[in-house]
């Protein structure tokens, strides 16, 4: 035979004994191309049935102990052999004197010292006193003359509970409720201070009557030789997948060693899978798991569950549970991933406080109750994947750092010293840290490049800036570390984004998302990059850009989180409906936003500050449809959040003066907006760089609002300002640029001055239109306020032109909003007054007395067009001879 | 690592780095500490008896420092069932050669140890069906080894070899059916 035959063989051997054993003839005949091949498979086949477990006890294990059927240990009568494993063997024995029937485990532990023996009999009473219904008693424990230690425990006839879920084809609440029992039990014995340690489904069993019995209890503490100090014995061998991190890595275990096992068999139970297994591969190397436990997140159940009903077993998985696939993974999806990744957190101290919380929030859970498991914060998360990356970020880092910050020499001396002190200790503790001084290096970097944020740093110095330009430069340097390099180009290029460099933000954040999306898929990394390209694109107006990758990635975050409810997923919706508020979609905003201060009402951290947030750009919102009943208070109960929040001068506080200040202008209270502005102005100057896009929206709104005041000239010189800095901020090509414009042309279009009005107008809608992706009904109020112009000209051939541009901007607005937008009256009071112009009083006529019946609707705030609109009606009227009408009309 | 490291750490290490002649390296080492331990058991006059995880577990405490990396312990069970089998293998031929009257003064005793109820020659026939087997598939041998002469448990057998449980089962499987066929030939 030859390996390839010997492959062929071997498939088919394992094909055949897939198949019923009747069967199995008929199977060989059909796959074996050659009588030859066929009788190899069935020779094999045969020596499997016949001899197959010859060789299965270990050849010095066959007379281990002389212990075999009709052996007396102790007071028990040994029968069979039920089982065997890394502890020794499991025997099914009697005790003739009283007719019970245990389960016999003899301990391979030769060579046994005497305390050994000792402390085992002084731990299997602390066992021995753990009565419970749920708990397989420990009956007797001994050793017998030859030293060889024994257990006799209360024997389960029964079968492992996910055996016994499946077989019974229990739905998740049905399997829910059976874990509370297994939990209980935990909780009891955690209770009288002992800690199982080795849970798993194959010690929790479910007897034939349907009562769950955990096997093995405390056992491996019983038989683990833990006096380090005389005989240093190794850890022992673990199941991988189920030991919880703190035992693979050989720390202390604990009770919430046991709820991290809880965490794994309900994982299991729900899933099929374990946490860690990887659904693609079905080689798992065990030591590729050992890795998985201490350094990756487990999948959210949900996701696990996904993967795996997607293979070929995944339909018995789905009928085991007795639901469909959709109707599984909404079900885990949510509260239930939250739960059981608290119960698996790799730090014991950040999983519930013991078995009896664990218990609690899924009864929580099963009565429809809020549970009090929260999913991860962001920062923690942030945090995690430093420590995660330490070494590879640290040894780049450190050397960023020594350079960039000019602690040059402080870094270096302070790592010779501990060099030195290092060497003169254990290789293992020199190693520890290392790390963990490399994660103090990096968590300062990444405080440090946060730190010139002007959000989180107000007034604070920005040479930052110097700093960030050497350190972008030397992030190119980490090509062969490509998940920090991403990490800081992000980082950086957030950074960039807020101080409103935008090239730079750009190139980074780019190139930080490829490499994340090449690495990992949808993680929660190239969420967070999307996240920030978003914001980016945002800043430079391409908000159909902007709108795509935050949808991308409030997406993301939503599969990961499985809710709404939680900071990251609410930041990506907020961002994503703004995006779409930008673009004009205003009425497909106003859902999201309102669900937005729902949700921020019910996060856990911080929700104040979401909620103020929220309300913030719900404001903003009603702002833009004009709806400045419901705005202002909004605007104004987050103003005076912000300020009992933060104390001033900060960006938040300057944020809500000057959106209140905004929402009073527009609402045609500029008198009382004006304050606000001024307020906003003098604290963004404080705060942000001069060349900062926020300075100069600052002073185009103070502009804006003094010119509605009717403070011309103060507004004409504060305009000139405005429009000088915004070009300098943000160029030409800006949407910011083209706001200041407009707004500008309305003042000197009131003013009397039509010619540079009109010019600046014009340049205005050059600029609109020029606008990647932005609102289009910025185009139609510019296209409004030129008509508005043309109609002072009050000529057919100016009324024409003025007709035209105003029939645009209508189609602009009737294309954007489903109801008519309050603007769209302004919009045909104008084109009525074009059309009486070129005396088409019939089709006038409508269009007037619709679009002031809509003006004296709109939120009750007076408008500047309405006595037009009463006007061009007067003339309509008069020119009809209904001259009694139109004075009526005239005098209103 | 530090120099002071001992040369099973350096072994261990290296095999985890791809060489496999360091583990090779370390079978003499273990295969001496595994019949050292065996004759102190006998000779400490006590009635504890031995088994194949018990001797290799001790050997294992014995030949490998505390600041061996988890992952590279594993390996060391890997070198231990090949040991064993050497040591187990070796005894039974030298009982063998007993039979036949070459009797040598320096092994009887020790070798006895291993008097198990196991036929020596069935035993000497494993093992060539074993060499055979390693020829078809070398990573079914060392699954015997692991499996049959150091005791080793699936889930230890898949650590020291760096194969998934699954793997392990499927060719402990086949591996022992194709031996029984061997052996009954």
């Amino acid at each position: 035979m030859t390996p390839d035959e010997w492959k062929r063989v071997q498939r088919l051997f394992h094909d055949a004994l897939e198949i019923e054993e009747t069967e199995r003839d008929a199977f060989l005949r059909e796959a074996c191309g050659s009588p030859d091949l066929r009788e190899q498979v069935k020779v094999l086949l045969e020596a499997d049935a016949r001899d197959g477990d010859r060789l299965e006890t270990p050849l010095l294990d066959r007379a281990e102990n002389g212990v075999e059927e009709g052996t007396m240990i102790g007071p028990y009568t040994v029968r069979d052999e039920i089982g065997h494993g890394g502890m020794g063997r499991v025997f099914l024995a009697e005790r003739e004197d009283v007719g019970s029937r245990v389960a016999l485990k003899v301990v391979r532990n030769a060579l046994a010292a005497p305390d050994r023996v000792e402390r085992f009999l002084l731990e299997r009473r602390i066992l021995a006193r753990l009565e419970h219904p749920n708990i397989a008693r420990l009956l007797d424990a001994g050793v017998t003359p030859d030293d060889t230690p024994f257990l006799a425990m209360e024997y389960v006839e029964g079968e492992t509970i996910t055996a016994y879920c499946d077989r019974r084809q229990l739905s998740i609440r049905e399997r829910l409720r059976l874990f509370t029992t297994v939990g209980t039990a935990i909780a009891h014995a955690h209770r009288n201070l002992v800690v199982h340690r080795d849970l798993k489904p194959s010690n929790v069993y479910v007897s034939s009557d349907g009562r769950v019995k955990l096997l093995d209890f405390g056992i491996a503490k019983l038989l683990e030789d833990d006096d380090a100090g005389l005989t240093r014995t190794g850890r022992p061998i673990l199941t991988p997948g189920y030991a919880a991190p703190e035992q693979v890595s050989g720390e202390t275990v604990t009770t919430a060693t046991d709820v991290y096992g809880l965490g794994v068999v309900l994982y299991e139970l729900l899933t099929g899978v374990r946490p860690y297994d990887d659904p693609t591969s079905e080689d798992s190397n065990p030591r590729e798991v050992e890795r998985r436990v201490l350094e990756s997140d487990p999948r959210p159940p949900s996701a696990a569950a996904r993967t795996v009903t997607a293979t070929d077993t995944g339909a018995d998985l789905v009928e085991a549970r007795s639901t469909t696939r959709s109707d599984l993974l909404r079900t885990l999806q949510g509260d239930l991933d939250t739960i059981i990744l608290k119960a698996l957190r790799k730090e014991p101290d950040r999983r519930y406080d013991g078995a009896a919380q664990l218990v609690d929030d899924i009864r929580c859970y099963l009565e429809g109750r809020p549970v009090s498991a929260r999913p991860d914060s962001v920062r923690y998360r942030a945090t995690r994947f430093v420590q995660r990356h330490a070494i590879g970020v640290a040894a780049s880092v450190a050397v960023i750092l020594a350079i960039v910050v000019g602690l040059g020499l402080a870094v270096w001396q302070g790592q010779r010293a501990q060099e030195a002190q290092a060497r003169a200790e254990a290789a293992q503790a020199q190693v520890e840290q290392e790390l963990a001084k490399s994660e103090a290096v990096t968590t300062f970097l990444v405080d440090l490049f946060e730190a010139s944020d002007p959000d989180q740093n107000p007034g604070l110095d920005l040479t930052a800036r110097t700093l960030l330009k050497r350190g972008e430069d030397r992030v190119d340097t980490l090509r062969n570390q490509p998940l920090v390099q991403a990490e800081l180009q992000r980082v950086i290029g957030r950074v960039y984004t807020d101080l409103g460099e935008y090239d730079r933000a750009d190139r980074l954040l780019m190139a930080s998302l490829t490499t994340q999306r090449e690495a990992s898929g949808d993680t929660p990394e190239v969420a967070q990059a999307l996240f920030d390209l978003g914001v980016l694109r945002w800043r430079q107006s391409n908000f159909r850009e902007a709108e795509e990758v935050l949808r991308q990635a409030y997406e993301i975050e939503r599969e990961i989180h499985g809710t709404e409810v939680h900071p990251d997923v609410a930041g990506a919706l907020n961002a994503l409906a703004l995006s779409i508020s930008k673009q004009g979609r205003l009425a497909e905003a106003v859902p999201m936003q309102e669900r937005m201060v729902e949700i921020s009402a019910q996060l856990p951290e911080e929700s104040d500050e979401w909620t103020a947030m929220s309300q913030n750009n719900l404001a903003v919102l009603y702002q833009n449809l004009e709806r400045y009943a419901q705005a202002v208070p909004l605007a104004e109960e987050m103003l005076s959040f912000q300020r009992s929040a933060h104390d001033a001068p900060h960006p938040q506080i300057a944020m809500g003066h000057s959106n209140l200040g905004g929402i009073l202008t527009d609402a045609l209270r500029a008198e009382e907006a004006i304050p606000h502005l001024q307020t906003a102005l003098d604290m963004k100057t404080e705060i942000y760089d001069p060349g900062h896009p926020r300075i100069a929206v600052a002073h185009h709104n103070l502009a804006e609002a003094l010119y509605r005041d009717g403070q011309f000239e103060a507004a004409d010189s504060l305009f000139s300002i405005a429009i000088e800095l915004t070009t300098a901020a943000v160029g030409t090509r800006h949407a910011a640029y083209g706001d200041v414009l407009h707004d500008y042309g309305l003042l000197l279009t009131d003013r009397g001055d039509r010619l540079p009005a009109r010019d600046t107008l014009r340049t205005a809608l050059d600029v609109r239109r020029g606008v990647a992706g932005s609102n289009e009904t910025r185009v139609a109020r510019t296209l409004g306020a030129i008509a508005d112009l043309d109609l002072m000209e009050e000529t057919p051939a100016a009324a024409q032109r003025a007709e035209d541009r105003l029939r645009r901007a209508l189609e602009i607005f009737d294309e954007r909003f489903a109801d008519p937008h309050p603007y769209m009256h302004v919009l045909s009071s104008r084109l009525g007054r074009a059309l009486v112009i070129q005396e088409r009083y019939d089709e006038a006529e409508l269009l007037l007395r619709d679009a002031y019946d809509g003006l004296i609707a709109t939120s009750g705030v007076p408008t500047l067009d309405i006595p037009p609109t009463t006007n061009a009606l007067a003339t309509l009227f008069a020119a009809r001879g209904e001259t009694e009408y139109a004075n009526t009309w005239r005098r209103r | 690592m530090s120099s002071s490291s001992s040369p099973v750490t350096q072994l261990l290490h290296a095999a985890r780095h791809g060489d496999d002649d360091a583990l090779d390296a370390l079978i003499p080492m273990v295969y001496d500490e595994l019949r050292d331990l065996a004759r102190a058991v006998r000779r400490g006059g006590s009635n504890a008896t031995i088994d194949t995880t018990g001797l290799v577990h001790e050997a294992y405490e014995k030949l490998v420092p505390s600041d061996v990396e988890w992952n590279d312990r594993s390996h060391f069970f890997r070198v231990a069932a090949r040991a064993m089998r050497q040591v187990l293998i070796d005894a039974a031929r030298r009982r063998q050669a007993d039979k036949r009257g070459g009797k040598g003064p320096d092994v009887s005793f020790d070798d006895n140890l291993y008097a198990r109820p196991v036929d020596d020659a069935e035993l000497l026939a494993l093992d060539d069906a074993i060499n055979r087997l390693a020829e078809l598939d070398e990573r079914q041998a060392r699954i015997v080894e692991c499996r049959f002469f150091a005791g080793l448990t699936v889930a230890e057998t898949a650590a020291a070899l760096d194969i998934s449980e699954p793997t392990v089962y499927r060719d402990w499987r086949a591996a022992r059916a194709w031996l029984a066929a061997q052996l009954a030939d």
